[in-house]
């Protein structure tokens, strides 16, 4: 009886320091990464490489080794009690979320700030500890510090349309001096169908792979090119669409390369020939959602989506959800969907 | 104390211990072995989705099923096609609007049926996922099937299993959903 004894209070004891690798996170030296509590379902929350029990049951599958930050950090006031009382507060506000293009609706369904914007901001940088990387192993490979600002400002760069006559319209209607029979012939379709934000003040109709602005139904006062269309392989990128630099996470994590390489627009990053600026791939599409620590998770994110490799560590649990979107991983907080950690996965 | 007491008040402490190294969200769709497709060649390889894979080879967007972005991909079967008429080679005009609507039916992340399934329970009967089109889809239960259903009103439903792949999910569905019967050319 006495071994029995022992062997449970082992097992308890080995599971509860396992639990408690977390708690001392380094990253949030107050051992409570974004509210999210103590207790037991932090072992979603577990550093790599840190203590962890054995999982038996488990498929065997490599390990990867995400050169992670988090960003630890402490929630406003507010950010407790604005949840929907039903344990996941999905889907309750502004049903495009942060996606309509328009900043003071995209945080409509933010919790209310307990100071002015601008004084929140600021006390969110000073509180918030530099990242360090999970495993100091990996730090001499650390990815520069993520600029999160700098992530927000290269998505929400917007462009003018370009002025002119593209050619394939030169093509189809002999130049587009006729702009009222291009309106006529033009579709009906809005800036939205084709995710392009922040048009949809203007009158835009659709032909040739473009979106053409018009002033009235017979001035063409514009036209943006489009995924697949302007935009498509072979296309030489338009000189006037001047280069976006990426984040460097993003330059990383896509394996963009050089700035020569690569042109960004309407939540778009393109591979180009550096020499000729021809379109030869689409390296990838982005969410274009702006979600910073001490947000609310848009909505549209009530399914986990962790990528594999990545489910075993960042597991939904009754203290925290995990969701992907654009290379990161976001911990929320279940109840408030306050974003409490934005997790970088850099292999 | 008797040895025994102490065994009662343990045991549950250490199962409780145990019990929250698991988690809360099922595990029964983790895939059994790694997948080493890409979700291009994933497509390419599923007979059933031939269709559907060629016309992500028309709309150029191959490359980004093989990069690094996660994504899952409402993909519609063969029989979904009977009677459509896409065809975009060549066409740039038809392309933009091919590309338009595929990017409502890509979702960010690796989604599986259980996942989807679980967010449905939690969230009273029906949970929205965002898209790479600026746009929400819904799942709701229908019967023993999922149907996901447009913010344009098309819908489908999950028809077969999870396809995973190295940098993402496909998701089956039995119709075309956001993708245009008949894509309007010149």
């Amino acid at each position: 009886m006495r071994s029995l004894i022992a062997s449970i209070a082992v097992i308890a004891m080995a599971s509860g320091l396992a639990q408690a690798q977390p708690g001392r996170d380094r990253h949030d030296p107050k051992g409570k990464a974004g509210g999210m509590g103590t207790d037991a379902s932090r072992s979603a929350d577990r550093a790599p490489g840190g203590d962890r029990a054995p999982q038996s049951a488990r498929v065997a599958r490599p390990t990867p080794s995400p050169q992670e930050r988090k960003t630890a950090i402490t929630l406003p006031p507010s950010a407790n009690g604005n949840g929907n009382g039903n344990g996941n507060g999905e889907d309750k506000s502004d049903p495009r979320g942060p996606a309509n293009g328009s900043p003071g609706a995209e945080r409509a369904d933010r919790p209310a700030p307990a100071t002015p914007p601008g004084k929140k901001r600021e006390a969110k940088r000073k509180d918030r500890p530099t990242p360090k990387p999970v495993r100091t192993v990996a730090k001499a490979r650390m990815a520069p510090k993520p600029s999160l600002r700098e992530v927000q400002q290269f998505r929400t760069e917007s462009r003018q349309p370009l002025r002119g006559c593209p050619h394939e319209l030169d093509r189809k209607f002999g130049g587009c001096a006729d702009a009222a029979r291009i309106y006529r012939q033009a579709k009906d379709y809005r800036p939205g169908y084709f995710a392009v934000r922040g048009l949809e003040s203007a009158e835009y109709r659709y032909d040739e792979g473009y979106l053409l602005r018009f002033a009235g139904a017979d001035r063409l006062a514009g036209y943006v090119p489009l995924l697949g269309g302007g935009l498509s392989l072979g296309s030489v990128w338009p000189s006037s669409y001047a280069p976006v630099s990426v984040p460097d996470y993003f330059r990383n994590f896509y394996d963009l390369g050089p700035d020569a390489g690569y042109r960004y627009a309407d939540d778009v990053i393109y591979r180009v020939d550096p020499t000729s600026q021809a379109i030869t791939a689409v390296a990838a599409i982005l969410t274009g959602d702006q979600i910073d620590v001490g947000d609310r998770l848009p909505a549209g994110y009530g399914i986990y989506n962790v990528p594999l490799g990545y489910r075993d560590r960042y597991r939904d649990g009754s203290n925290a959800i995990y969701r992907y979107a654009d290379g990161y991983i976001y911990r929320a907080d279940p109840k408030t969907r306050v974003v409490g950690a934005i997790i970088e996965l850099l292999t | 104390m008797s040895a025994g007491r102490i065994v009662t008040m343990l045991l549950p402490a250490a199962c409780l211990v145990l019990a929250a190294c698991g988690g809360t969200a099922d595990r029964a769709d983790e895939p059994t072995s790694l997948p080493t497709a890409t979700l291009a060649a994933a497509l390419a390889d599923k007979s059933e989705l031939s269709q559907f894979s060629t016309l992500v080879t028309d709309s150029e967007l191959g490359s980004v099923f093989d990069g690094r972005g996660v994504y899952t991909v409402l993909a519609p079967v063969d029989r979904a096609f009977d009677g459509a008429t896409l065809s975009v080679a060549g066409d740039m005009g038809s392309r933009a609007l091919l590309v338009a609507a595929l990017r409502r039916q890509i979702l960010p992340g690796y989604v599986t049926r259980d996942s989807i399934l679980s967010a449905i329970e939690e969230n009273g009967g029906k949970t929205r996922m965002r898209t790479l089109g600026n746009s929400l889809v819904t799942f709701t239960r229908d019967g023993d099937a999922i149907r996901v259903e447009t913010e344009g009103g098309e819908s489908a439903l999950l028809a077969g299993d999870t396809v995973t792949a190295t940098n993402g999910a496909i998701l089956p569905v039995d119709s075309l959903l956001a993708i245009e019967r008949d894509l309007p050319g010149d």
